[in-house]
């Protein structure tokens, strides 16, 4: 059967299944409402990603017409395609709580669904679109969102190299896992390393709206990719306000130009992939007239991220290990908010990954990951000390994290994987502070079993 | 089945695994390479599209291809690369031989695309009729068949 068709019989389906999809939704949505950041900040800014979905998805409806022509015809074809993936996870931990409350008998509340939509108009031009449904404890309450939707442009496509730009919603490119981060089969375990790829200030770090120059050139062995992207950032979610300012602030973010590069060198069958990512991002925040520290001003913040990232494979055995530096620079901001001592900090993490493949479908992986919030205060001394004198209590373990785990894959089919795996904690760093309200409540050491079943199609 | 073997070939087998069992056991073996050897024995032809003016492409091209970076011909017609079922055998084989990598590599190069809208994958076909067929129909088509009898409109392309 053709994938138009399947298209259309997948969306006639989902109006039979709309109702018990909008319950589930639903269900998980009234349990975090009463405590959880709202995804969206406003009624027009739901109005225009309803509008944008609807136009997308009218729009593959009709090429998908045309497509179907076109597929019998011996011209140019459309190639409409549809993929997606649903991961469900759970995660049981001795202390915290990490994606809602794990301690106890446990979380369910892990959930990736993605469906991507692709159409290629012409020979030079390529249409993308996904949506995505997260659930992750009180951060994010599995509301659909339109993750990216991409027109790309292949200005030269030749045997020895090609560039072209992308436009629209662009999903960011740094590190290794960044760009596929919620898709369970790109990446090596159920959870990426923490400490560069952050769950709790996702919404910043997934993708940004605006235009994305690329390259590749094919060499004998292997070929290097360039990416390029000036966009803007989305940060109108509160969870990273909750992050950054320490809790819900009457203001809002609003994104500026944001800068993000990737150079990488991957050799063919995978054996050696060298990366360096850099990423900017700037953004401000924008006070209410009751923030009288402001004085109506603006307060500016910027961030800085490098990474530097390689993979090698040698036979049955994958080494993956990546290094970065993170600065946040707040200006102009409260100190109430930020205080001066956390104004300018450098964050330091850096991971090493062994997976050793026992068969086709059997692999089992262990991996350290290190987080430090501050390079110049690696434990958390001067922290304690510093919010001290300011009459407050520092919770010193909040400002590293050392992650060790152990995990096993199985690959069912091509369709079908199950993962699980064992965490031992030291630090809070990572720790989202929606489900762990009271930092002074965790505890420095602590466990994490997980367990996950994907599928892809 | 009746199956005829050597009675000394038996006779071994009858002491190795002993009495009833081992001519049972013999039969077992017998039948699972006969299932198996011709597998091994499958050549792997790629084909393309017959008005495909592209007569000989080199590994590193086809390696481009079947990744999904390469988006065009030398004459500008657009690339529609067509795959097997992603847990067959002779997709295995085809990424083995002539990729060079396994089959999840490869599957994980394509999701890389598609779930970050840099690029689509391969149209996953059912069977080597479907492929066949396919290939011949859509100009600028490339795929891997093992036998490539009975294939209208296609011709074999070949890999220096």
């Amino acid at each position: 059967m053709s994938y138009q068709f399947r298209y259309i019989k997948f969306l006639n389906s989902l109006v039979d299944y709309a109702p018990a999809i909008h319950w589930c939704f639903k269900a998980n949505a009234s349990k975090s409402l009463i405590t959880a950041p709202k995804v969206w900040k406003s009624n027009s800014q739901q109005r225009r990603f309803n509008l944008s979905t609807i136009t997308f998805t009218l729009y593959l409806l009709v090429n998908s017409n045309l497509a179907q022509s076109g597929w019998n015809n011996l011209g140019e074809r459309k190639q409409f395609q549809v993929h997606g993936f649903a991961t469900q996870g759970y995660i049981k931990t001795d202390n915290n709580n990490l994606f809602g409350k794990s301690t106890g008998y446990g979380s369910f509340d892990f959930r990736e669904i993605g469906l991507v939509g692709s159409v290629k108009p012409s020979k030079a031009t390529y249409l993308s679109a996904q949506l995505l449904s997260r659930t992750a404890g009180k951060s994010n309450d599995g509301e659909i969102d339109l993750d990216f939707a991409i027109f790309d442009y292949r200005i030269a496509d030749k045997m020895a190299y090609n560039y072209g730009f992308r436009l629209g919603r662009i999903k960011n490119p740094y590190g290794l896992f960044n760009d596929t981060r919620d898709m369970a089969y790109t990446r090596q375990n159920i959870l990426l390393p923490q400490s560069i790829y952050f769950e709790r200030t996702r919404d910043l770090s997934m993708s940004s709206d605006g235009v994305e120059f690329y390259s590749q050139l094919n060499q004998e062995n292997g070929f290097i990719n360039f990416q390029f992207v000036v966009s803007k950032p989305r940060v109108e979610d509160r969870n990273s306000e909750v992050i950054l300012l320490g809790g819900n602030k009457p203001g809002r973010f609003a994104g500026d130009l944001t800068f993000l590069g990737r150079v990488s060198l991957n050799t063919f069958n995978d054996k050696l992939i060298l990366s360096y990512s850099e990423v900017q991002l700037n953004f401000r925040y924008k006070p209410t007239d009751d923030e009288e520290d402001f004085e109506g001003n603006d307060a500016d913040v910027l961030f800085k991220l490098r990474i530097l990232s390689a993979q090698l494979k040698y036979s049955n055995l994958i080494l993956t290990a990546e290094y970065a530096r993170r600065s946040f620079i707040f200006s102009g901001m409260s100190e109430a908010y930020v205080p001066s001592f956390l104004a300018n900090t450098t964050g330091e993490s850096y991971y090493l990954q062994l997976t050793y493949l026992l068969n086709q479908n059997w692999r089992i992986y262990t991996r350290y990951d290190i987080l430090f919030q501050d390079k110049d205060d690696r434990y958390g001394r001067s922290y304690v000390d510093n919010v001290a004198a300011r009459n407050g209590t520092g919770v010193a373990y909040s400002r590293y994290a050392k992650d060790y785990l152990v995990g096993v894959q199985w690959n069912i089919s091509s369709k079908w994987m199950v993962r699980a795996e064992l965490h031992e904690v030291e630090g809070v760093a990572w720790l989202s502070l929606n489900d762990n309200e009271n930092l002074s409540e965790t505890k420095k050491f602590w466990h994490a079993g997980m367990f996950s079943i994907s599928y892809r199609f | 089945m009746v199956l005829y073997v050597s009675p000394y070939v038996n006779s071994l087998f009858i002491q190795l695994c002993g009495g009833q069992m081992g001519r049972i056991s013999l039969k077992f073996v017998i039948v699972l390479l006969l299932v198996f050897i011709p597998l091994h024995v499958y050549s792997q032809h790629i084909i393309v599209h017959s008005n495909n003016k592209t007569t000989s492409i080199s590994k590193n091209t086809l390696k481009a291809i079947f990744s999904m970076r390469l988006r065009t011909w030398p004459d500008g017609t657009p690339i529609t690369v067509f795959v097997q079922n992603s847990d067959s055998e002779i997709h295995r084989k085809f990424c083995l031989s002539k990729l060079g990598v396994l089959p999840y590599q490869i599957q994980r190069t394509w999701d890389v695309l598609v779930f970050s809208g840099m690029g689509q994958s391969p149209i996953e076909l059912s069977s080597e009729n479907e492929m066949k067929q396919k290939i011949g129909q859509v100009r600028g088509a490339i795929g891997y068949v093992s036998d490539i009898r009975e294939a209208e409109n296609v011709v074999p392309i070949s890999i220096y």
